[in-house]
Formats: structure tokens, sequence, C-alpha cells
């Protein structure tokens, strides 16, 4: 029962259409919940007793840190269950998640080695979570390289697959191992971060965060994913009668009225808690200021967000790109298959003018 | 089985009487890359002591990393794989003796050389004696996870960086405990644990790799 | 009685459908030539015949079992493909010795010897095989044919390239003689080979 259902949803087509039709509430939750987190983090949460200022780098550096290992986890199910029940499109699915997974671990690394510049004094240690976080983004471009450097799409797809699976059994070795390695190595002078309990004050605006980088990854992943679908399966018939239909699916639907209001919703209510809790520095300059740490609270988040920027932009172009070589794909099969039936017809009337 | 899988290894050891530069050629470089240490870093006989054990096991790794590509792309290019795949024994055993094989030829000269290179690194015989242990380990599981790597990619053209690339995140491990083994030895300490540690590692790649392995020769054989 | 059986096989490759739903039996005392342009998928198909490639969907069904290429069953089958399946450095006598060690066949290396003789490989048994010319390569290949003697069924796959006349005269009758004795051949070719034996001709169309 279940089985088929999912199988139906395994042909392409469908997963086509159930992407355009989860992508309005992704980028609904992201839009809503990404700049509110950020600001309400930012702005509003009260400031840290021990970390002052600096400490709302948190608000880009865990969701990203939490979820690079979540994404990863997703992509290797995904290539699990494209190995096991050869699902294809689970496959796509994962080649889709693997590039933003692994902007989203770079961010977490870049916010990380900001952040531990003012709180240890170093970029990098060579501290357990670190050493997992740049050992999982060379899983993650070990696995997209992988799969680039196949002409052959559906066989790449299936050995980047296969890393990705060794990948996940490996990465909690890693963690494990470096972490033993650590304790015992006792020279590093550095206390790691201790975390206290958060006040809600301060963990309502992470979850928000946690909850806009979530919707944000899932946004990136599903405008991916029906780009490469459409690019897989630029030779079948669904690809052409979407294509050709001008109303077709192909297009971002405009955002549903419900949608819309139930967000608005959400923000009013997010903005009045918000709000409710009153602006935390004395006024603009104080707060581009930021307790003395402003240049590494505004370049941690500079360059998430203007990664995060990057890989949506790109998201988005890349379906331009793919629309276009799908055209160029099918002009290309018609001309051949056009040439062959001339010759045929060439070949049949020869025999034909000989005999009159 | 085992008759099938004595073949091939007879065959492999063939192949590599044949062609013995293949082998020597990582040797070589093997020694070079430790030999060069030295010279970076300061002759100072402590500050070599200790970082002798990473030296050793670095320069065993890349030079493995160099000669491990051999271990299927001969046989895929000339078409004895699509052979092998038909010959009514498992792959996996097959491959599993190809690795051995390769281990043999390839990693046992690497030890037999090491005393010569604990020399240079101005070991200690204690910490020798567990640099032996740790590689006789160690390498065997290095030798399985760059076997699922070559099997990847070994119908790829030109793969070049990509091999290590893929393949380092999974010595890490393997580099860390050998290392700290090794550290222990110099200070008197016990290393059982970290032995263990690796053996296990070994036994359980030992149980999944070959599968993993056969698995992607069928995949790049597409 | 069918030796293979492939059923409703749908295969694709660098995104274009070679073909789809494809229904092929392959029975006992039949020659079954492949035919079809360049880029048609004979190579492909066959591929998938022997296991070596897996289909997009279909099966394919060998001696009335879904073919596992780790099954005992498939050393009753013998591919010769376009790579010869050679060591370049090995000996054509070793090379032979070793592929049927890994059949375990027992094939003593006399007879290895007198079919490389009969294959006009005389003097060149014990060179490494890479000093061999492309038709003595291929013969090499081709060799398997006469050694294994309990095979059911061969898959050719373009046999003829590079063999001169008398080769491919020997080759013709060694394939009839195999028909005839009730064993199953599929090959593809593009030259027009004379081959007396029973045949049927299975075209397979360009799509995309």
């Amino acid at each position: 029962m279940l089985i088929q259902w999912l199988n139906e949803f395994a042909k392409p087509d469908r997963t086509y259409i159930l992407c355009n039709q989860l992508l309005p509430w992704f980028i609904g939750a992201a839009v809503v919940a990404l700049p509110l987190g950020m600001l309400w983090g930012l702005a509003f949460a009260p400031t840290d007793y021990q970390q002052f200022d600096v400490y709302r780098i948190i608000y880009i550096h865990v969701p990203t840190a939490t979820l690079s290992l979540t994404t990863y986890v997703a992509m290797a199910v995904a290539g699990f269950v494209a190995l096991v029940w050869q699902w294809r499109t689970a496959l796509t699915a994962m080649i889709a998640i693997a590039p933003v997974g692994a902007v989203i671990t770079l961010i977490s690394l870049i916010t990380g080695a900001v952040w531990g510049k003012p709180t240890w004094g170093t970029y990098w240690i060579w501290d357990a979570r670190l050493t997992t976080q740049l050992i999982l983004l060379f899983l993650y471009i070990g696995v997209f390289a992988l799969y680039l450097s196949f002409e052959d799409k559906l066989q790449g797809g299936k050995a980047a697959a296969i890393l990705a699976i060794v990948g996940v059994i490996n990465v909690p070795i890693i963690k494990y191992s470096v972490e033993w390695w650590n304790t015992l190595h006792q020279t590093a002078t550095i206390s790691k971060l201790d975390k206290p309990s958060m006040p809600p004050e301060m963990y309502i605006p992470l979850l928000l965060c946690m909850l806009g980088v979530a919707a944000f990854i899932g946004t990136c992943v599903l405008l991916r994913l029906r780009s490469e679908l459409v690019k897989r399966d630029a030779h079948r018939p669904w690809v052409s009668d979407f294509m050709k239909d001008t109303n077709s699916p192909l297009r971002v639907i405009p955002m549903i009225k419900l949608t819309l209001t139930l967000s608005a919703v959400a923000v009013a209510l997010v903005l009045h808690s918000m709000l409710s809790q009153g602006f935390k520095f004395d006024d603009f300059t104080a707060f581009l200021h930021m307790g003395g740490r402003g240049t590494f609270v505004w370049l941690s988040f500079g360059i998430g967000l203007g990664l995060m920027l990057l890989l949506l932009s790109h998201s988005i172009l890349m379906n331009r790109f793919v629309k276009l070589a799908v055209e160029k794909q099918q002009a290309r099969a018609e001309r051949i298959l056009t040439a062959r039936k001339k010759r045929k017809r060439q070949v049949q009337e020869l025999p034909n003018e000989s005999k009159a | 089985m085992i008759s099938v899988a004595l073949s091939i290894f007879q065959r492999e050891v063939l192949i590599a009487y044949k062609q013995v530069s293949e082998i020597i050629q990582p040797l070589v470089f093997f020694i070079i890359v430790v030999s060069l240490f030295p010279l970076a870093i300061g002759p100072g006989p402590e500050i070599l002591q200790r970082v002798s054990g990473g030296v050793i096991w670095v320069a065993a790794i890349l030079s493995l990393l160099l000669g491990i590509e051999r271990l299927f792309r001969d046989d895929f290019n000339d078409g004895c794989m699509e052979q092998y795949m038909m010959c009514g024994t498992p792959l996996s055993v097959i491959v599993v003796a190809k690795v051995f094989a390769h281990w043999m030829l390839n990693i046992v000269p690497l030890l037999i050389l090491s005393p010569l290179l604990a020399l240079f690194l101005n070991m200690t015989f204690d910490m020798y004696w567990v640099l032996i242990l740790t590689l006789i380990v160690g390498t065997p599981t290095i030798s399985l996870i760059g076997a699922i790597g070559v099997a990847l990619t070994v119908s790829l053209q030109r793969s070049g960086v990509l091999l290590p690339l893929l393949l380092l995140p999974f010595f890490i491990p393997l580099l860390i405990f050998a290392t700290s083994a090794i550290e222990s030895a110099s200070l008197q300490l016990p290393y059982g644990f970290q032995l263990g540690i690796m053996l296990a590692i070994f036994l359980m790649v030992l149980a999944l790799a070959p599968f993993a392995i056969s698995y992607s020769l069928r995949v790049s054989q597409h | 009685m069918n030796v293979v059986e492939l059923k409703e096989i749908s295969c694709e490759k660098q995104n274009r459908q070679l073909f789809s739903r494809l229904n092929l039996t392959v029975s006992k005392g039949e020659l079954v030539l492949l035919r079809g342009e360049n880029g048609a998928g004979k190579t492909s198909l066959l591929r998938i015949l022997v296991g070596l490639s897996q289909p997009q969907y279909g099966r394919v069904v060998f001696c009335k079992e879904a073919l596992d290429p780790s099954d005992e069953q498939i050393k009753s089958l013998i591919y010769v493909g376009h790579r010869p399946g050679n060591n370049p450095t090995l000996s054509a006598i070793t090379n032979l010795k070793f592929w049927s060690s890994q059949r375990k066949l027992e094939v003593s290396e006399t007879a290895i010897i007198e079919t490389l003789e009969h294959l006009q490989l005389e003097g060149l048994e014990d060179a490494p095989t890479r000093y061999l010319s492309a038709g003595q390569q291929r013969r090499v290949a081709l060799a398997r044919l006469w050694l294994q003697r309990d095979a059911k069924l061969w898959v050719l796959d373009e046999p003829f390239t590079a063999l001169d006349v008398n080769t491919v005269d020997m080759l013709c009758k060694h394939i009839a003689s195999f028909v005839m004795n009730g064993g199953a051949v599929i090959m593809t070719s593009h030259q027009a080979a004379k081959i007396e034996c029973p045949q049927r001709e299975f075209t397979l169309e360009y799509s995309w």
C-alpha cells in the first residue's frame, strides 16, 4: 500500500509536480522565518552575559552546522533508496542535495572560524566538531565531484550514492576518533565553548532561524531537483509535454492565497513577541558596533548570507540553463530522426526508380 | 572458490613480476617523501623522533594512493573484468584475492624497508615495533577502502586528483589511531587500545568492503 | 527449449532511450543475428544479456532462471566482446590458462597449444599478447570458443572484426557446428558471413 503510493511518486513527472506543489510552502517558510529569526537574534535577543554580543553568530552558525549533518544523512538515505529499489528519482534527489549540503557545511565552517577568533583567540582549532565538519565538507565535495566526472549521469549517480553511503558509516567513526584524539592531546589550552541552557528569549529566535535555514535548504533542493529531473529526462515525452504547455508547472506556481494569509498571521505573531522584548541596543550605531565585536558578527552573517544567496541564484538560474539545454537536445533528436527517415525513404525509392 | 581465488592471486603475482617497475616506483616515492621531512623541519633528533610515526604513516598512505589505481584499471581496460564477472565465482571473492595480492606486493616491501626509515627518523625500538604493528593492522584497511575508490573511478578516463579526494576522509581515523599508538609507545604507555580499535576497523571493513567494491565495479561496467 | 529469454527489456544510455519493452528469446540449436545501425544499441543489448549492465526495466531469464551473475550457471555462457579479455603482458597460453582455471575447466596446456595452433598462432603462444596484431589478439580471445566444450550459449559481439578471410571461414564453420549440436548463439555482425545453420535475424531500430 505504502510502497505502491511511494512508487507512484517515484515517477519523475509526479515528483516534478510534487516539487511544484511543495515549493511555495518552502519558499514561504524561508521568506518568513529566516529574516525574522535573524533580525530577532541580531537586534532583539538579550546579550549573553559571558560572550556579550559576539554570541549572536549562533543564529547563523548553529542552524547551518546542525542541518549540514541532517542534510548529509538525507542525501545518503536518498542514495540508499535509489540503489536498493532502483529509484532513479531518488538518485536525482541525492544529486540535488549534494551541492546544497556542501554550501551549508561551508557556511557553518566559516562562521565557526570567525566566531572562534574572538572567543578562542584563533580561527581554527583541531577540535572534534570542527574536524568532523571539515571532513563532511570533503565528503560532500567528493560525492558531487564523482557524480560530475561521469559522462553517463545514471552511472555517476549510482557511484556517488555508494560513496555517500560509505561516508555515513565513516562520519561517526571520524567523530569518535577525533574526539578521543583530542581528549588525549591535552595540550589544547582553549576550553570548548560551554553551552549553558539558554533562556527562551534566546532560543526561540534560534529555532526560528533553524526553521528558516531548513526551509531554505528545502527550497534550493526542490529547485535543483526540478531542473535535474528535466535534464535527466529531456528525451521523455513528459518533459516535452510540459515544455509545450504554456500553463505548465515548469513555472513556479504563484503563491497561493492561503499561504500568504497564514504567513501574514505568523509574521504578525512573531513580530509581536519580538518587539515586546524591545531593541537591545541604544541606537543604530551601537547595533552596528555590537559591543566592539561588530566585525566578526557582520563578517559571519555577510559571508553566510552571501553564500546562501549565491546558492539560491544558481539554483534558480539552473532551471533556465536546463530549459535551454533541453530545447537544444530535443531539436537535435528531431534533426537526427528526420534525417534518418529521409535516408530510409531514399533507400526505398531507389529500387522503384530502377524498375521504372 | 578457493581455487579460483588462488588462481587470481597467482595471476597477479605473475603480472607484477613482468612489471616490476610499477611496484618499485611507489616504494621509491615513499623513501623520497620520508627523507624530505628531516630536510624540511630540521635535523633535530627530538623533533624527528616526535613526528616520525606520523611522517611514515602519511608517506605510506600517499605512496599507496600512487599505486592503487593499477588494482583494477588494467583489468577493466583489457576486458578481463568482464570475464571475471561471468566466471561463476562471486566477484567479491575475486576482488578480495586481488586486494590481498596488491597488499602483498605493494605493502610488504614497504614494511621491509621501514627499519631503514626508522633509522633516518631516529625512532626508538619500542616506537618502531609499534609502527610495524600499526602498519600491519592498518594498511589492509587502506587497501580495501582504496579499492572501493578505485572501483568507483575505474571507468573514468582521467580521475586525477579525484581518487585522493574521495579516499582521504576515510583514512583519517586510521591515521589518528596509528600515530597515537606510536606516540604512546614512545612515552612507554600502553597502546593496546589503539591497536584494538584499528583491528576492529579492519575487521569491519573486511566484512563490508568486498560487497561495496564488487557493486561499484558492476556500476562502472554499465 | 529456450536458453535465454529477454523479457520487456528497456535500456537508457546518455539521455537516450535505446530500446524499450523489448522481447527476445534464443533457443537451443539456433543462431540469432542481431542487426541494426551503429548506435542502435546492439552492444548494450548483448551486455544486458550477459549481465554486465542492468536494464532499466525488465529481466533476463537464463536457462529458466533469472540471471544472477554470481551463479555457477553463468559459466555455460561464453562472451566475446569488444575488449579482448587478455592481459597484454601475459602470453596467450597463460591468459587462456587463467581464464579456464577461473571457470574451473579441466583444460590441459597441450589442449590450449593445439587450439592456438588450429587458429594459426603457432610460435606466438608464449609471447606477451601486446606484441600480437589486432587480428591475432582477437583469435586468442576467440580460442575460448574451442576450449570450453560444455557451453550452452555464445554471445559474440562483432566476432569477425580484424579477422582474415580464412579465420572468418573457420569461425563460421565452428559456429555452425556448435549450433547444429544444440548450442545457441547470439551475435552482432555488420559483415555478411555464410553460416550454414538455422538462423534468425533480429533488427534493432534506431530510436531516440
